[in-house]
């Protein structure tokens, strides 16, 4: 490795690992305690029951709030729901966000005030676009109902109910995260030579082809990257939902981050929030760490 | 690549704009509704009679609309602007520290090798997976016996843990794109830390000013760690102020409003960093 | 100025051994080329001259002074890195005054280097300009600049001209070789182009695999190398190497026989292209593979039966189409032999 010395004196500049710990270290220390200290005590909770009706007191009931998960429906429809939403959100973020980079990618007008247009929501809040696409779904006020009556219905369109509100909640965060995910891909775009496209030209290449072999290869890594991103994010997000549907209607949307929220909060059971909170964290670990297994170690091998 | 546009690019474009600007307008829209047209059903597409009334009452201002018609200042008007210059202090303090922090950080990560380098660097990706409402808990109490709940300082330590893990990974990517430099910084005799400053930094600005931006993004619309710590204290955000209208059922417009006026400093964050869009390729930063 | 002379010099990656016990002596004012194909050691062994590199073991010695351990500019060398590197941010004055910052020169003395080199290499009205605003030789004339002001020690430069398209490395070619000339610098300067080394260097270095595998002028790597390796890479187009064995005074590969005086035993003919001649019988039947005409002369590349290329230069009027049939032979005096173990064997006496 670089920075070894033997034998013939040293130098008098810092090596790279004591540069490094110089730049580093006061972050590293920072992080650890901000991350370590919160999660030490959310794990230490979660094998206590936690009283505060008659005085706060804990008791130390081992894995028993564990356990109680397993009989919740509650729990396993939090699950379900978590995993709907987020392979909508993903899938649905993704393809957008490239679409979107390829159409800015292209020769037009105007392209700084096009992109600056579509960059726009990911410059809104989570809880600004929550606000927003609840007046837009619900039936009162929304879009929907103001179209339906333009042609002549007389009756409220609205998509806030048990049978669509994921998917509206879906597409509100792919609204929002899809400017991102576009962003980093036309930067990748940005790099593929004219030449290529020429090149593919000459070959008659259709221009489905082209994308396959031309426009695609280069993007792959960032695909990846971004379908983690955007895996992580829609899964731990909270905010979003807690705004729009507020879990509802009824537990239509309740997901994992919104149950752990409703137990810890409302019902004050900390100890069983902190469990699920948990359970959470390994979902979330464990969905990017097989999307690498299945994916990304391709990707990165190449 | 064709040179002129054709059909279906234009209408890509189309689709591209309506979507993103339709929710926009659709608030924008309700800003600007006099009270009356909000109450209609259905939905009226277009503001008949648009007014900036509630621009006015939200920041605590009664506004004329007609001789005999004063629509009133928001009841909310003082945590709106209590909110927005709560949520500028936090978002510039953030991004500052953020970026001081960040750029060291990156760089060595980038632009050397060293032992133990992988395992730091995963453990700082991996702070990017903690969901908030799993240390939202924790951090309360912390805070409670620090005495930092409803403090600005407590606000800008947690939105620090979000902030440094993803520009962190950004930045490395692009640092490493740059030429190898520090070689003929050595050979000039910059010190490491000469090198970083006046060679590395001047030379990564656009890159760093994409960054800051981006900070500055997370800063402003972070919500959750908000909402459990300084909501209803007098440091409370922009962003609590806005939720508070929304539970509170208050007049459409002046939410809008609110809701507009929020997006307007990312408004101007968003038109520059798509100008630089091109230095934002990213690389894979554990290898 | 100095001389610097390497003493088992040893740098190694984790597991992998860059250069291996590296022993060199550059003598003051000489122009001194490190030649090898890409991985041979030679660029981790100018890192290790200019003090990027910390060596694993050995010593660097510059005029008897040991610099292992000094840091890069402590020991005043001046290096012109890959594609001619220079600071992106920074206009060319900013450049070359970069150089002179730890030097505590008066002003008037700094203005009069910059003065000096600015207008020797003829860049006066590049000054304000930033490098993605020049072109690759005005590039390198700033680096030249840039090093030049320093008076240093010695100049490094790694692979300076490898960007530049062949009118150009002509050019600065001779321009580094007659600024070294007038300024009477030690230069070390790596190269994979072997036209590059032997058309610049006072002595050449071929590296190979971390190690040293021959150093000598220009002349004596071209005429007596000491190995298959260094026959192999000098010359262009290169020397042509033959496998056989020698019995009875006589060097025989298939249907080719050369009567040379030299030990039994598998060995290597390596004959230079000028030195094979076609001739009307009596010798190596083969045929024509392709005929490349450089105007001065022509390359004639052909095939033996066992489909063996050779390389000869043939005159411009050379009348011959590919696939014709032809016989050559090598000249018996101009021949050497190269034993895969011990190298050189057998030489001409000139």
């Amino acid at each position: 490795m670089a920075g070894q010395v033997t034998g013939a004196g040293r130098t008098s500049e810092l090596s790279n690992l004591q540069f490094a710990l110089l730049m580093a270290l006061p972050v590293l220390l920072f992080l650890v305690l901000v991350v370590a200290y919160p999660l030490g005590y959310a794990l230490w909770m979660s094998f206590q029951q936690i009283v505060f009706f008659g005085g706060y007191r804990t008791n130390f009931v081992g894995l028993a709030n564990y356990a109680t998960m397993l009989g919740d429906d509650k729990f396993w429809w939090s699950i379900w729901v978590t995993i709907r939403f987020t392979v909508e959100s993903v899938v649905l973020a993704m393809a957008i966000g490239l679409a979107l980079a390829l159409l800015l990618n292209r020769p037009m007008r105007w392209p700084g005030l096009v992109r600056t247009i579509v960059m726009l929501p990911w410059c809104v809040s989570l809880y600004g676009t929550g606000i927003m696409f609840s007046y837009l779904a619900t039936g009162q006020t929304g879009f929907a109902t103001a179209i339906a009556f333009f042609f002549g219905a007389d009756r409220p369109v609205s998509f806030v109910n048990r049978q669509w509100v994921i998917e509206v909640l879906a597409i509100g965060n792919a609204w929002n995260m899809a400017p991102l995910v576009a962003f980093f891909l036309l930067a990748n775009l940005k790099t593929i030579p004219t030449r290529l496209y020429d090149l593919a030209a000459i070959d008659r290449m259709s221009p489905l082809e082209t994308f396959w072999n031309v426009t695609l290869p280069p993007l792959r890594f960032t695909l990846f990257v971004f379908t983690c991103i955007t895996t992580v994010l829609s899964m731990k997000l909270f905010d979003f939902i807690f705004v729009l549907s507020g879990g509802g209607p009824g537990t239509a949307s309740a997901v994992m981050t919104y149950q752990i929220y409703k137990i810890s909060f409302r019902d004050l059971n900390l100890g069983y929030g902190a469990a699920q909170s948990f359970v959470l964290l390994f979902l979330i670990v464990g969905s990017t760490m097989t999307l690498y297994a299945l994916w990304g170690r391709r990707e990165a091998e190449r | 690549m064709q040179r002129r546009m054709t059909l279906w690019a234009w209408l890509g474009i189309a689709v591209a704009l309506v979507w993103t600007l339709l929710p926009i307008y659709w608030f924008l829209k309700m800003s600007l509704l006099t009270p009356d047209e909000i109450a209609r059903f259905p939905p009226p597409l277009i503001p008949l009679d648009p007014t900036p009334a509630a621009y006015f009452n939200i920041f605590g201002f009664d506004y004329q609309v007609t001789p005999e018609l004063v629509r009133r200042a928001s009841g909310q008007a003082g945590q709106i602007i209590n909110g927005l210059i709560n949520s500028l202090i936090v978002s510039i303090v953030v991004t500052a520290i953020t970026m001081l922090v960040v750029v060291p950080l990156s760089y060595v990560f980038a632009r050397l090798d060293f032992r133990f380098k992988q395992a730091l660097l995963i453990t700082i990706l991996l702070s990017v997976a903690l969901p908030p409402v799993s240390t939202l808990i924790p951090f309360y109490a912390l805070y409670v016996q620090l005495g930092l709940a409803g403090t600005l300082f407590g606000l800008i330590i947690v939105t620090l843990t979000i902030t440094i893990p993803f520009v962190t990974w950004m930045l490395i990517g692009y640092l490493r794109n740059l030429p190898p430099v520090e070689r003929l910084a050595r050979v000039d005799g910059y010190t490491r830390f000469e090198t970083l400053v006046f060679i590395v930094i001047p030379l990564a600005r656009s890159g760093i000013a994409v960054a800051a931006v981006i900070a500055f993004l997370f800063a402003w619309n972070e919500y959750t760690y908000a909402l459990v710590l300084v909501n209803g204290t007098p440091a409370n955000t922009l962003a609590t102020a806005l939720s508070g209208f929304l539970f509170q059922h208050p007049e459409p417009s002046h939410l809008a409003a609110a809701l507009v006026l929020s997006i307007l400093p990312p408004v101007l964050v968003a038109y520059f960093l798509q100008r630089h869009v091109a230095e934002m390729n990213l690389v894979d930063p554990i290898r | 100025m100095a001389g610097i002379r390497l003493e088992q010099l040893k740098k190694s990656f984790g597991t992998f051994t860059a250069v291996q016990g590296l022993d060199l002596d550059i003598t003051d004012g000489e122009f001194l080329v490190l030649l090898g194909p890409s991985g041979c050691g030679k660029t981790t062994t100018l890192n290790c001259i200019a003090g990027l590199e910390t060596p694993s073991a050995g010593r660097i010695l510059f005029d008897d002074r040991d610099v292992t351990g000094d840091p890069p500019h402590s020991r005043n060398i001046a290096m012109v890195f890959q594609s001619a590197l220079l600071y992106p941010h920074m206009t060319a004055r900013a450049n070359i005054e970069a150089s002179l910052r730890r030097s505590d020169l008066t002003p008037e003395e700094r203005r009069r280097r910059i003065d000096d080199a600015v207008a020797m290499l003829e860049i006066g009205d590049l000054l304000d300009k930033l490098p993605s605003a020049m072109s690759g030789g005005q590039r390198q004339r700033v680096a030249t600049a840039k090093a030049i002001v320093r008076q240093p020690t010695a100049f490094l430069l790694d692979e300076p001209l490898s960007a530049l398209d062949a009118a150009l490395r002509m050019t600065l070619r001779a321009e580094i070789v007659n600024l070294q000339k007038r300024l009477g610098s030690t230069t070390v300067f790596v190269t994979h182009d072997q036209v590059e080394a032997m058309t610049m260097g006072d002595r050449i270095a071929v590296m190979n695999g971390g190690r040293l595998e021959q150093i000598g002028t220009p002349s004596e790597i071209y005429e007596r190398p000491q190995s298959l390796f260094v026959a192999g890479f000098v010359g262009s187009p290169p020397m042509n190497l033959i496998q056989g064995e020698v019995a009875d005074g006589m060097f025989v590969a298939g249907e080719l026989k050369v009567p040379l005086a030299a030990a039994p035993g598998p060995v290597t003919l390596g004959v230079r292209p000028q030195h094979l001649h076609v001739r009307a019988e009596g010798a190596l039947p083969c045929t024509i593979f392709a005929l490349e005409r450089l105007g001065r002369e022509t390359v004639l590349i052909v095939e033996d039966a066992a489909r063996n290329r050779l390389r000869l230069l043939v005159d411009p009027e050379f009348q011959g189409r590919v696939g014709d049939p032809l016989q050559i032979a090598p000249d018996p005096a101009r021949c050497l032999l190269f034993d895969g173990a011990k190298g050189l064997i057998h030489a001409p006496r000139n």
